[in-house]
């Protein structure tokens, strides 16, 4: 019968934040259609001596997403004794990237614009994780940023979240905003995306900084959306072409995201957000938009190119949506026996021929 | 056994009527103004389009001496786009096809090639959402950012695509003595959310479909126009949720120039329907039907100066 019961399995190695703070693991599923069950079990540590681990999670369709139950082992050198525990919260998840599910806002009380450091505090952080992307909206101040989106580069739950790709931009406010509301979403992924700005260096071949992780591949000619608003309105529907990326993961310890790009800012205007007021006014949010194919350059070089002479094809437009599976942080991060960095998992998720709900 | 209403068998009762009710159907609007390009089979899957940069001009006459000036450096872009191949189907057991009274079928057929068409229009819309660049309402009084869209936003944006040397799409409808009509510039098309019809409605200057002189040349997915700009609605329209200042949901207006975007079809990969009988797919019982359908596309901007994605709050105050 068809779709085939076992529709994609592998491995995965888990990493670890902290002794006790895991990062999310996420893999792909060639399938269309949504899998009924996955399970998860650890190759490292199942059995293995003195060491309390979870050992195995699962998740089948009657479950709500991000839920899972499963399996730990105690720390013993020839018995380990197996408990079983349930996750209501950042354990398995599956959905795909073209039509992702929503998630409800939560309330921030706090975020470090005077600082730079774009740390939002908030005293319910929910489901998210490191590397998720999140919208701020409805600030107490910083308005300049209400409706941006962001790329969470650390997690202290139910304490804080920080923006780090905003925070190594260098970009300071005036002021804090003093509350605000936080949402979630998984961006579709549609290839090239515009993405925001975060700041622009002035120099002889600029720095652009973006609020995520960006799409831009050496050698892809790029445009700019800057209005006055922004300060250097001198680059407002220029184009240029990419001479190198930065796409720091976003567990860097100082993420960035960034390109260099062939253009002379050094004599405009400098880079600057509008204030929090301005933006109130009405204002279209500085941004980055991709444009065209150019020649691949030689190592950042604005006058080398590749050689053999290098024709990008990285920046076609494509359709990049996938089917996703979420392992979530909590799977790996249970009080007591939190995963040890680079742990080895197996994954493997079913579709159910038949599938009967008796009650 | 008392014969009434009450004690009639179920197969007495009732009637199966075969004139199937109507389907929702999407409106299909994002790739109105989209240039079709077909991808060659054995080609690869990545169609390449290039275009030659304007060059500067010499308004600097010639000295006496007539010497030849520096040549000027001649500068190509490329736009790639790759093709994608889509696929879905339905499996029918031949008990049901054989059960059924109406020709199931044909209406696995229907459905499916509804889903291709409206596949093919979503492609289009994400593909535009993800790149076109994007322009905030800001002339609204409904207090957030960006506002609900207004004439003045909409000038702002006809003034940019004009600046950018963006054609227009649509010729003029001139006046006519028809009472109530209103003559319709040349226009760029907007691509809307149906979402966005009570703004239109309210938006003072904004002429129906059914004021035009002339409403023969206007498709059904139409709303109206004003300021150079003609304005399409879909009820799958692009929706950013909780994106505004204020966290409402913002509608994507995709104000589009003549050859602003192009979708790519591969040569033999344009939609078909397919109709698998019983007795393939490892089926020795012949059990089971199967009916896909299936399409090869892709989509890319061609210009990002001619298109804009003019953001709007839908609340008014």
């Amino acid at each position: 019968m068809q779709p085939y019961q076992m529709i994609g399995g592998g491995t995965f190695e888990v990493s670890m934040a902290s002794a006790s703070v895991a990062n999310p693991v996420t893999v792909e599923l060639q399938s269309q259609n949504p899998p009924d069950f996955i399970i998860a079990k650890a190759i490292t540590a199942w059995g293995k001596a003195n060491d309390a681990n979870s050992i195995e999670w699962w998740w089948e369709r009657s479950m709500a997403q991000y839920t899972a139950k499963g399996l730990q082992q105690s720390s013993d050198a020839t018995n380990p004794a197996i408990t079983s525990k349930a996750l209501t919260t950042l354990g398995i998840s599956h959905y795909d990237t073209a039509s992702p599910p929503t998630f409800a806002s939560l309330a921030s009380t706090t975020i470090t614009g005077i600082a730079g450091t774009f740390v939002v505090m908030m005293a319910n952080t929910g489901t998210i994780s490191v590397g998720d992307f999140v919208r701020l909206y409805s600030t107490t101040g910083e308005l300049q940023i209400a409706g941006y989106t962001f790329q969470v580069t650390a997690v202290t739950v139910n304490t804080s979240i920080t923006l780090g790709y905003m925070a190594t931009s260098g970009i300071t406010f005036a002021a804090n905003a003093t509350a605000g509301f936080v949402v979630k979403y998984i961006p579709s992924l549609f290839y090239p995306h515009w993405a925001y700005i975060a700041n622009i260096t002035q120099a002889a071949q600029a720095k652009v900084y973006f609020t995520t992780k960006n799409d831009f591949t050496p050698g892809e000619i790029v445009s700019f959306r800057v209005s006055s608003a922004f300060g250097m309105d001198e680059i407002n529907y220029k184009t240029a072409r990419v001479l190198s990326v930065v796409n720091d993961a976003p567990t860097d310890a100082t993420p960035e995201s960034s390109i260099t790009i062939d253009l002379d800012t050094s004599g405009f205007t400098a880079f600057t957000f509008p204030t929090s007021a301005v933006a109130a006014a009405g204002v279209s949010p500085a941004v980055c938009v991709p444009s065209s194919s150019g020649v691949v350059p030689y190592n950042g070089s604005a006058t080398i190119p590749q050689q053999p002479p290098g024709t990008n094809l990285q920046d076609a437009f494509d359709n990049r949506n996938v089917r996703l599976i979420s392992f979530g942080a909590g799977l790996f991060q249970v009080s007591g026996f939190a995963a040890t960095d680079g742990d080895i998992w197996m994954w493997q998720a079913y579709k159910y021929d038949d599938y009967k709900a008796y009650t | 056994m008392d014969v009434n209403i009450g004690t009639m068998p179920p197969q007495i009762q009732q009637r199966y009527n075969d004139k199937l009710l109507s389907t929702p159907e999407k409106n299909l609007i994002y790739n109105l103004f989209a240039v079709p390009v077909e991808l060659p089979d054995n080609q690869g899957f990545i169609d390449r389009q290039s275009r030659y940069d304007r060059l500067d001009l010499f308004p600097v006459p010639l000295d006496d001496a007539q010497n030849n000036s520096p040549p000027q450096q001649l500068n190509r872009v490329d736009i790639d786009c790759r093709v994608r191949v889509y696929m879905t189907y339905v499996l029918l057991t031949r008990q049901v096809t054989i059960t059924n009274e109406d020709p199931i079928l044909n209406s696995a057929a229907c459905r499916l090639g509804q889903a291709g068409r409206e596949t093919q229009d979503v492609l289009q819309r994400d593909n535009l959402e993800s790149s076109a660049s994007i322009v905030n309402m800001i002339h609204g009084s409904n207090g957030d950012l960006p506002t609900e869209m207004t004439p003045e936003d909409i000038s702002d944006i006809v003034t940019v695509l004009q600046n950018n040397s963006g054609e227009y799409i649509t010729s003029m409808i001139p006046g006519q003595l028809k009472i109530g009509t209103s003559p319709i510039g040349d226009s760029y098309g907007v691509l809307c959310p149906t979402q966005m019809i009570p703004t239109f409605n309210a938006m003072t200057g904004f002429t129906r479909k059914f004021q035009y002189p002339n409403v023969s040349e206007t498709l059904s997915t139409e709303w109206g126009g004003i300021n150079n700009c003609r304005f399409f609605v879909s009820d799958q329209g692009s929706i950013t949720p909780n994106a505004s200042l204020a966290g409402n949901d913002i509608a994507n207006n995709f104000f589009c120039a003549k050859e602003a975007y192009k979708v790519v079809w591969q040569a033999g990969g344009k939609m078909k329907f397919v109709y698998l009988p019983p007795g393939y797919l490892n089926d020795p019982g012949m059990l089971r039907h199967s009916a896909a359908v299936v399409f090869y596309q892709g989509q890319c901007i061609t210009n990002d100066q001619w298109t804009l994605n003019g953001r709007a709050t839908m609340s008014l105050a």
